[in-house]
């Protein structure tokens, strides 16, 4: 070995990154090249000046004391807080439920909640059908007056409202009201009392609006998480979260558009579940950092 | 009460840091403890070094501690908790370094006392150029910015390897190399007088 490649190694020898073949390699060196052995000698002297300057700091013995007694106090805080509440509710005999875990529990409601959607979807108009010969029942594209929405949007309102009216078309010869529309919204509440009360459970609306409060849950979780560890999280991820999020709110506000207005799609209401899982996963990736 | 800790975890402590995490997730106090007594001298070592301040460096362990504490759930892989702990304990650094109103604080020495209680052995010519030579190394530290301080810290002072590193602070290896490349050359720079007095012993 030439004195130029020693000399590049040394300090990789001193820090214990060279592999045994090469540490003997130079090792050989250094014992018989005078000039690389006096640098070898300096630079170790100079590592052993770096190691005690932090070796000689000590923590005080009370540290842990001090530790333990905010600890004490954390413990006080989580114990009022709901989230943890609730945790400790589903903890049931040691069963520890993190954030992580407490999203793949909402993400299985998610998906049960989309099969339950699907299949009562079905048995809903098998029922109509069966019980009204008469009636043939579909979509309306008319907006119901009385349609309300948790979160008071327009576009939402109209959307939640073409998702229970129904348009009833006679189809018999034999109906009062031959070759006209009756439109459940504006004349047959005798009618929307039958649609209503035929499925004895939720409707389609419902159940998605639920599923959604699933995923507003866990992303509220996450998200008190996430402003716990602001300090902690540098400014550009915390910018480059902002940005993502702002992304993923367009998303679910596009899908959840789509949703209310064909609320039978299995595949709208899907594609809504998936931008709210895109956020769940997006801070919780965060909190996981 | 410490013997009675380690004799009970012994088989824990013995095996690895993934069943101390899982004590923790249980609630379980004393595994917490436990890490707390392998790493905090390290994590306090480190915090000194980047800040400066013994009270503050310990202030900031105790930080760094319960950040880990509430955090523990999101520990991915558990072998690699002493970084994990030296990520949270470099963010928790920088927060502090960057609220505070001037730099120059940092260089304020306040460990003189222990120093010199741990050169009570030797020759007061020798003493005498530690303490001067502790002066000159928290200087340069302070001189350094904070990912080459960061770097120079963990692998220079704890030798660490790169990879924990790596894992501490989110950085590629080449940048690990580069910064600490640099910043070796500036610690020298000034520290080249201490050097050669050595060689003239």
């Amino acid at each position: 070995m030439k004195c130029e490649a020693c000399l590049g190694m040394m300090d990789e020898l001193i820090e214990g990154e060279l592999d045994s073949s090469m540490v003997r390699e130079v090792n050989a060196h250094i014992a018989m090249c005078a000039s690389c052995s006096q640098l070898y000698a300096q630079l170790r002297y100079e590592q052993e000046l770096y190691g005690n300057y932090l070796l000689e700091v000590e923590p005080t013995p009370a540290l842990w004391a001090n530790l333990r007694s905010e600890l004490e106090k954390e413990k006080v805080n989580r114990a009022s807080q709901p989230q943890f509440r609730i945790q400790r509710w589903l903890a049931l005999g040691g069963l520890n439920v993190t954030p992580q875990m407490a999203t793949a529990l909402v993400l299985i409601t998610i998906g049960l909640a989309i099969g339950i959607m699907v299949w009562r979807t079905t048995i809903e108009v098998s029922k109509h059908k069966a019980q009204n010969p008469h009636v043939a029942v579909q979509p309306s594209s008319e907006v119901n007056p009385a349609g309300t929405n948790h979160d008071g949007n327009t576009t939402d309102r109209q959307g939640s409202a073409n998702d229970n009216d129904r348009k009833i078309l006679p189809s018999s010869p034999k109906s009062g009201d031959r070759g006209r529309e009756i439109r459940v919204s504006a004349v047959g509440r005798a009618g929307r009392r039958m649609i209503d009360r035929s499925p004895a459970g939720p409707t389609v609306d419902q159940v998605t609006r639920r599923a959604e409060q699933q995923y507003l849950s866990a992303i509220e979780i996450l998200s008190i998480d996430i402003k716990r560890r602001r300090s902690v999280i540098s400014p550009a991820l915390l910018a480059q979260l902002e940005r993502a999020l702002s992304e993923v709110d367009r998303n679910i506000a596009a899908t959840r558009r789509v949703a209310r207005e064909q609320p039978r799609d299995p595949v709208a209401v899907q594609y809504l579940a998936l931008a709210y899982e895109k956020k769940v996963e997006l801070l919780r990736d965060v909190t996981s950092w | 009460m410490a013997v009675n800790l380690w004799e009970a975890y012994a088989g824990v402590w013995m095996d690895s840091p993934k069943e101390l995490i899982a004590g923790v997730r249980r609630g379980d106090e004393n595994a917490f403890q436990l890490i707390f007594e392998q790493h905090h001298r390290f994590v306090f070592r480190f915090l000194y070094g980047m800040v400066g301040e013994r009270r503050l460096a310990e202030e900031l362990t105790q930080e760094t501690f319960m950040h880990a504490y509430k955090n523990i759930a999101t520990v991915r892989e558990e072998a690699k908790l002493l970084s994990w702990l030296c990520g949270i304990a470099r963010h928790v650094a920088l927060h502090s370094l960057r609220s505070r109103p001037g730099k120059n604080q940092w260089i304020e020495i306040d460990d003189r006392e222990v120093a010199e209680l741990k050169d009570a052995q030797l020759t007061p010519e020798t003493r005498m150029l530690n303490t001067e030579l502790r002066a000159v190394i928290h200087e340069a530290l302070a001189a350094l910015d904070d990912d080459k301080r960061g770097v120079f810290i963990l692998k220079v002072l704890q030798q660490m390897s790169y990879q924990e590193i790596a894992a501490a602070t989110g950085f590629s290896i080449p940048k690990l190399k580069t910064d600490l490349h640099r910043a070796k050359a500036q610690m020298r720079r000034l520290i080249r007088p201490y050097l050669e007095v050595r060689d003239e012993m």
